[in-house]
């Protein structure tokens, strides 16, 4: 008997912006904040540049990187943090056991504490998500092709990178391939859609790499 | 002159925002459909705040909120006090009398009767309506949120700590940008202000059109011009600008337009009109535009017929005007203050300058290098784009009100 293939289930995120109050001025109190703090801020801070200007090529794939580099002038840091892979994480947890691993290597080699001038403090901020189907959902991988030709880009945002990191965070793939590896049963495409790296490049050139590796499949 | 503009619905943004914006925006009002809101500030006209609920209000009734705005009144003891309020909480060193206070209060008590017993969600603007929250119990108890335009990082402690009482009240608070907050107990939650890409300051104009309004103030399209839109105030550097045109001007020919009103009840306004005509002298290159109400179409074709848009202020709320050159893919060149720095990424959205001096070598970097200018309007229109517009604004109301009673978890699924 065939095996009975449950769709792919389309969903839009949608997120608000919460202040936590939470600030910094200095590598300590960075970290002791980085320790505390929420899994949903460091969500948050090292995704924003795609929510606010993924068009932009400044240089920093995360808040932190960024702030390091420009308040406290702490270069090397600054670049070992920006060169973070969120690929190679499962989880959020992960992540921030990675970020504070950096930090407290850099603190024990520095002698300064370096401080920020108090209008370039670091604000934590998280973000909270609402999660909405927003279909057509896919049966196939045809169906799969047709729909992300039009799905928003809050849609393939949720299903490239949020659901694996905050929602599964069990695999190092995206909803797309272990859909394509459980449900199609064709395992080399899900790898192939498993390695595309969303962190270097805007949606849109993401949605196009993923539509040629589905492509050249069917 | 402009005239009034018309209300304005969701379609009337088809040509401007993307289809899946506008699907969004509707997926989003079909999960709070019937919900009953109510803004709530102290003015239908004139500033930043009632131009802003002027085009969210119709917008919120289109996705199928019912929402309804409504103003308290007041005596010029009141008005008076809160201008005194406002200034201090951007950080001016003020004495109030407990007298002030009591009569602030007393006027709050007598605008009750503005509040809705059935509105779900009660969205109060900035401090002038604060205190109505201590009717809650009795007029409306759901949810009430306070909207803060103000930058209140520098403000006056003695004064928030008695302000503050009344925002601990309230359901949630929200708030322009991280740094403008203040420590509360209650939920902050971060909302950009935003500009309207079809309203008469921004909507596309024609080549001729910006060619005729030019013309009609005397300058010449044919050359380039830096161009200041902002009201004659010390805080945005009026006679900086024109240190900044004096020093490049002998490299160019440059002409340089100061755009603005100057209210004719605000003195110190007029101060600063006075002194920037003084400082102008004779230069005919030199044009101080003060701008009558409803000269929005004017301002749009100033800004579209520039070649370098400048924004020289010491202190910043958000900078709209920043917002509103870059959505016109203008290269930017402002003070990194307040709200400016969340729009200005140097060098990738424009340019950061601290000084005359610095904001004089990018303008003739710009004249000399049209390529970079065109590039950083590019971006900037992007930016603009995907953070400052009426449509995300909305947004994030949308997601405000779904927000409210949602509880802890960062995750929310709707069905």
């Amino acid at each position: 008997m065939a095996k009975l293939i449950q769709p792919f289930v389309f969903y839009s995120e949608y997120r608000i912006v919460e202040l936590t109050g939470l600030t910094a001025i200095n590598l300590a109190e960075f970290l002791s904040h980085l320790r505390s703090i929420h899994r949903a801020s460091i969500f948050y801070h090292t995704h924003q540049f795609y929510f606010e200007h993924h068009f932009a090529e400044d240089g920093f794939n995360n808040d932190f990187a960024k702030w390091t580099h420009r308040a406290l002038h702490e270069y090397e840091l600054a670049e070992k943090l920006n060169y973070i892979d969120i690929t190679a994480f499962k989880s959020v947890k992960g992540l921030r056991k990675s970020i504070i691993e950096i930090v407290e290597r850099h603190l024990r080699k520095e002698r300064i504490l370096r401080q920020a001038h108090e209008d370039e403090a670091f604000h934590f901020c998280k973000s909270k998500s609402f999660v909405i189907p927003s279909g057509p959902n896919a049966h196939t991988l045809g169906e799969l092709i047709e729909a992300l030709q039009v799905i928003p880009n809050t849609s393939l945002f949720f299903h490239l990178i949020e659901s694996k990191l905050r929602i599964h965070e069990q695999t190092y793939d995206n909803d797309f391939s272990v859909w394509i590896e459980q449900q199609l049963g064709i395992d080399d495409l899900a790898a192939a859609v498993a390695s595309i790296d969303p962190y270097f490049r805007s949606l849109e050139r993401v949605r196009e790499e993923l539509l040629e590796t589905l492509k050249r499949a069917v | 002159m402009g005239e009034k503009e018309v209300t304005k619905t969701l379609n009337d943004y088809a040509d401007t925002v993307s289809p899946a914006t506008l699907d969004g925006l509707r997926l989003l009002g079909s999960r709070l459909s019937g919900l009953r809101v109510q803004h709530i500030n102290s003015t239908k006209v004139g500033g930043g705040v009632a131009e802003i609920l002027h085009k969210l209000v119709p917008l919120m009734q289109d996705v199928g909120i019912e929402t309804r705005w409504d103003v308290i009144e007041g005596d010029e003891e009141f008005f008076k006090f809160t201008k005194k309020v406002h200034n201090a909480l951007h950080g001016e060193r003020t004495v109030f009398e407990q007298a002030e206070f009591d009569h602030f209060l007393e006027v709050n008590r007598r605008n009750e009767s503005v509040v809705d017993p059935d509105a779900d969600v009660i969205v109060v603007h900035d401090p002038q309506p604060v205190a109505l929250i201590e009717a809650k119990e009795r007029l409306n108890p759901r949810n009430w949120v306070w909207r803060c335009h103000i930058d209140l990082s520098r403000s006056d402690a003695k004064l928030w700590n008695r302000l503050s009482q009344h925002v601990e009240r309230y359901t949630a608070s929200i708030f322009s940008m991280p740094e403008f907050s203040r420590p509360l107990e209650i939920p902050q939650l971060m909302i950009s202000p935003s500009i309207d890409p079809i309203s008469d300051k921004n909507k596309p104009l024609t080549k001729q059109k910006v060619t005729k309004v030019l013309e009609g103030f005397g300058i010449d399209p044919g050359r380039p011009l830096l161009t200041q839109v902002s009201r004659f105030d010390w805080l945005k550097d009026p006679l900086g600008v024109i240190d900044v045109y004096n020093l490049v001007k002998p490299r160019s020919n440059l002409q340089l337009v100061l755009a603005g009103g100057a209210a004719d009840d605000d003195p110190e306004g007029q101060e600063v009109l006075a002194a920037v005509r003084e400082k102008a002298g004779d230069d005919p290159d030199i044009h101080i535009l003060n701008l009558p109400p409803f000269s929005d179409v004017e301002i749009n074709a100033l800004v579209r017929g520039s070649t370098v848009v400048i924004q020289k202020s010491i202190r910043e709320g958000f900078g709209l005007t920043v917002t509103e050159a870059l959505w016109k893919k203008k290269p930017v060149i402002a003070s990194p203050v307040g709200g400016i720095k969340r729009q200005i990424l140097d060098k990738i959205t424009g340019l950061a300058a601290f000084s005359t001096e610095g904001c004089a070598f990018y303008v003739r970097q710009i004249l000399n290098n049209p390529l970079m200018g065109r590039r950083l309007g590019r971006s900037g229109h992007a930016h603009a784009r995907a953070n400052f517009l009426i449509t995300r604004h909305l947004r994030d109301y949308l997601l405000l009100f779904l927000n409210l009673g949602s509880g802890d978890e960062p995750i929310i699924y709707l069905k």
